[in-house]
């Protein structure tokens, strides 16, 4: 894939190479799965790996410093909910997120793309199933004021004020953050959506994205920035996109966008996206990480995706273990004194102690059981890298 | 578990330090006066077990409600999982090597506790439920707890609307009488039936007498007089401070000095301040809990709402004289921008906090007893305090 790079992006490739690098350690002989190694300045992310989301610069119910400590090497945070509160200047303030969470491990930012969907038609899920065309999430369509060529122009939740995302903007936001991965301003188009508008779509989100990386090579500020890939389930644009985003200097590839309705329409667009995506730069798979996923898209090549899944299906009462995912209100667990899983996430506590603290409806249930999750994907994480180290995968 | 006086009483007041220890290593547990802090089901509110290890010495409640049944339609027994767990609740809950308080009922949570002699049960009204449970019953969860304190059952009154306010002292009397009887049935009970777990645990005496000094001093004088009580818990009604100093003072006065004496003190550090000068060795207290809550912070002697935008820029950590986990690594803007996007991590970060801040506070009062201070520190902290601190 050729890349053209003008003198400017030369040198600023050269400067974030010194704070931010890709390396392959293995690629598996028996699919594209590949163990590496992202190089940030806060630290080294082994890929594959799964990224927590620590949307408010905070994981829910559990503190961050824990996961962090059990090797948790990437976490993700919301730039348009930091945004809102407190602000990129506190912020920065602060000496960036990193010393404002307390956080010592490598961060992601994102750029308020998906929330520029999210107010328009509410969750993924209910989008695909149609709900937000009937109107039913019209509290989400009143915050997104308008979508234009400058940018995206919403009403705060928190005090009702207009702000104006515009590609710029954001980039400027995150500089403030001074997370380690930056994400240019995209727009995610709904999974249907008439096949003009798409392309209209995917072409202002190319516009955005190459103004987005025009801002970050102004001060690079020791971040890299990765594209983010669109064109829906649509192959053709698809193609397009990764062309078009190949050739200017991102320091590495998202998928982003509509990724299909369900887990085969998302791996069999992968199985399209991946081989074509340059393998000497790190990719990220955004907003998809549930175990069944993960084993599927490993082998195809993805080194990171983001998810709150663990987090969130914690709360509602289930544990991940490696006999399956327990369902811990089920009056089995009353009495049984051993932790989920011997060796992963929490051991010390037992299933018996969890059940009865999630039957009394206990906040300490919540973080107990989403703790347990996160550290459970470390593991998780870390066996596949292993497997894949040993040509299993 | 036993308790030793420490240092005598302080002359200006009744302040005196002392301390716990466990029975078979003689081991000091922790020092009094101290606080021990009320969980719920076990837990510690927002604080998960690998942090509540790193307390150095910290007494934990449990509430018998909690443990009695398991599940919501009362056919899951606690003291059946208990025994087939094995362990007590120290393992149950994660909680070792913190002391456990077994309490018979929290003040807070029932209106009314009243006991069927023929049936042998008791019946605790709590807002329109009524809890139906037996003499055996409680006795079970003891057994199988093996928690280091455990109090005695007792009967509780406080609904005096009727009355047009006036407590009805025949039914007072009546009930101080019963309440009586069932400790001391319950203290043979124990010791006979469960011997070991009789003398490895202190069995807490309940004083109680409304708030009838004269029915208080009765009744103080013969729960002391029962063989086997280790220590004494006061129960006093909500009311204000003053009242709750006379009615302190008028137990004490009739207790055992070589005895521990305990209340429940959620209110203020200046009720705690007043309760130990009254002589009351330990405390029962949901304090950092309370505070945590409505997003206070505990920088001793004040306390600061973390909720208001002052802080939104404020780097400092949140008492610049603490060394808890959460001073160490986060600042106040964080907790201020936690807070007010409603993150639950917030909650976790002020319990740590504010639970350090006030045992460090039980740290400080030990010191000034045991330095003959007490008096100038109460002084001086109840001077230094703001007016929005209370």
């Amino acid at each position: 894939m050729r890349r053209q790079f003008c003198k400017t992006a030369i040198q600023v490739e050269e400067q974030v190479k010194e704070s931010f690098r890709f390396e392959i350690i293995h690629k598996s002989s028996k699919s594209r799965a590949r163990v590496g190694r992202i190089y940030t300045p806060h630290g080294i992310i082994d890929t594959p790996a799964y990224v927590a989301v620590a949307t408010n610069a905070a994981l829910k119910h559990v503190d961050h410093r824990l996961v962090g400590d059990a090797g948790q090497q990437l976490m993700f945070c919301n730039t348009y909910h930091l945004l809102l509160h407190p602000g990129p200047a506190v912020i920065e303030a602060a000496g960036g997120l990193h010393k404002f969470m307390n956080r010592k491990g490598a961060i992601i930012t994102d750029s308020g793309g998906f929330q520029v969907f999210s107010l328009a038609h509410g969750s993924v899920y209910d989008e695909l199933n149609m709900k937000s065309r009937v109107g039913t999430n019209k509290k989400y369509t009143s915050l997104l004021l308008s979508v234009t060529e400058e940018g995206a122009t919403f009403r705060s939740y928190r005090d009702g004020s207009k702000i104006t995302l515009t590609p710029e903007y954001s980039v400027q936001i995150q500089k403030s953050l001074q997370g380690d991965i930056i994400i240019p301003l995209d727009e995610l188009p709904p999974y249907h959506m008439e096949r003009s508008k798409l392309v209209e779509s995917v072409n202002l989100t190319h516009r955005w994205e190459l103004r987005s990386l025009r801002e970050h090579q102004k001060n690079p500020k020791n971040q890299a920035m990765y594209a983010v890939i669109h064109g829906g389930v649509d192959r053709e644009l698809r193609q397009k996109s990764i062309e078009f985003l190949c050739s200017h200097p991102f320091d590495g590839f998202a998928i982003g966008g509509s990724l299909g309705k369900d887990r085969q329409e998302l791996i069999q667009l992968l199985e399209f996206v991946m081989p074509r995506i340059p393998t000497e730069y790190p990719n990220h798979l955004l907003g998809i990480a549930d175990l069944e996923s993960i084993e599927r898209v490993v082998p195809l090549g993805v080194d990171t995706m983001d998810s709150c899944y663990p987090f969130r299906v914690g709360r509602h009462g289930n544990l991940f273990t490696r006999r399956g995912v327990l369902h811990i209100s089920q009056s089995k667990y009353r009495n049984i004194f051993e932790p989920p899983d011997p060796e992963w996430g929490l051991k010390d506590v037992t299933l018996a102690y969890l059940h009865h603290l999630l039957k009394a409806r206990e906040p300490m249930a919540l973080t107990l059981l989403s703790l347990h999750n996160a550290l459970f994907m470390v593991e998780f994480m870390k066996d596949m890298r292993h497997r894949i180290l040993r040509d299993e995968i | 578990m036993k308790w030793n006086v420490f240092s005598e009483q302080d002359k200006e007041t009744n302040a005196r330090t002392g301390f716990f220890s466990n029975n078979a290593a003689d081991k000091v547990i922790c020092k009094t006066p101290h606080c021990i802090l009320v969980t719920s089901r076990g837990s510690l509110p927002h604080v998960t077990n690998d942090v509540l290890s790193e307390f150095p010495c910290l007494g934990l409640q449990l509430e018998t409600f909690d443990f009695l049944w398991l599940n919501s339609n009362s056919k899951l027994k606690g003291s059946d999982i208990l025994r087939e767990f094995g362990a007590g609740m120290h393992e149950y809950c994660q909680l070792q090597p913190h002391p456990l308080y077994l309490s018979f009922v929290s003040q807070q949570q029932v209106d009314k506790i009243t006991f069927s002699a023929k049936r042998q049960q008791f019946h605790a009204y709590q807002r329109g439920n009524t809890i139906t449970f037996s003499w055996s019953d409680y006795l079970e969860l003891v057994q199988t707890s093996y928690c280091d304190m455990v109090e005695c059952p007792s009967v509780v009154t406080k609904d005096d609307s009727k009355n047009g306010g006036v407590w009805d002292s025949n039914r007072l009397q009546r009930d101080c009488e019963q309440s009586t009887q069932l400790q001391y049935e319950f203290i043979q009970q124990w010791s006979q039936q469960h011997g070991p777990s009789f003398e490895q645990s202190m069995c807490i005496g309940v004083v109680q007498g409304g708030m009838k000094e004269e029915q208080r001093r009765r009744h103080a004088q013969s729960i002391s007089q029962l063989n086997g009580i280790g220590g004494f818990y006061i129960d006093v009604l909500p009311a204000k401070l003053t009242e709750q100093q006379k009615l302190a003072s008028i137990s004490i006065s009739n207790l055992p000095p070589w005895l521990p004496r305990g209340m429940e003190a959620s209110g203020s550090l200046e009720q705690v301040l007043a309760l130990v000068g009254c002589g009351v060795d330990y405390f029962i207290s949901s304090y950092p809990y309370i505070l945590s809550t409505h997003g206070y912070a505990l920088d001793l002697p004040h306390k600061n709402n973390l909720w208001n935008i002052q802080y939104r820029n404020n780097t400092d950590p949140l008492s610049l004289h603490c060394s808890c986990p959460v001073c160490r690594r986060y600042t106040r803007a964080y907790l201020n921008h936690l807070l007010n996007t409603h993150e639950m991590l917030a909650m976790t970060l002020l319990m740590i906090h504010n639970s350090a801040q006030y045992i460090q506070f039980f740290h400080q009062i030990q010191q000034a007893i045991e330095t003959k201070t007490f008096g100038a520190f109460q002084k001086q902290f109840l001077a230094s305090r703001r007016v929005d601190d209370s």
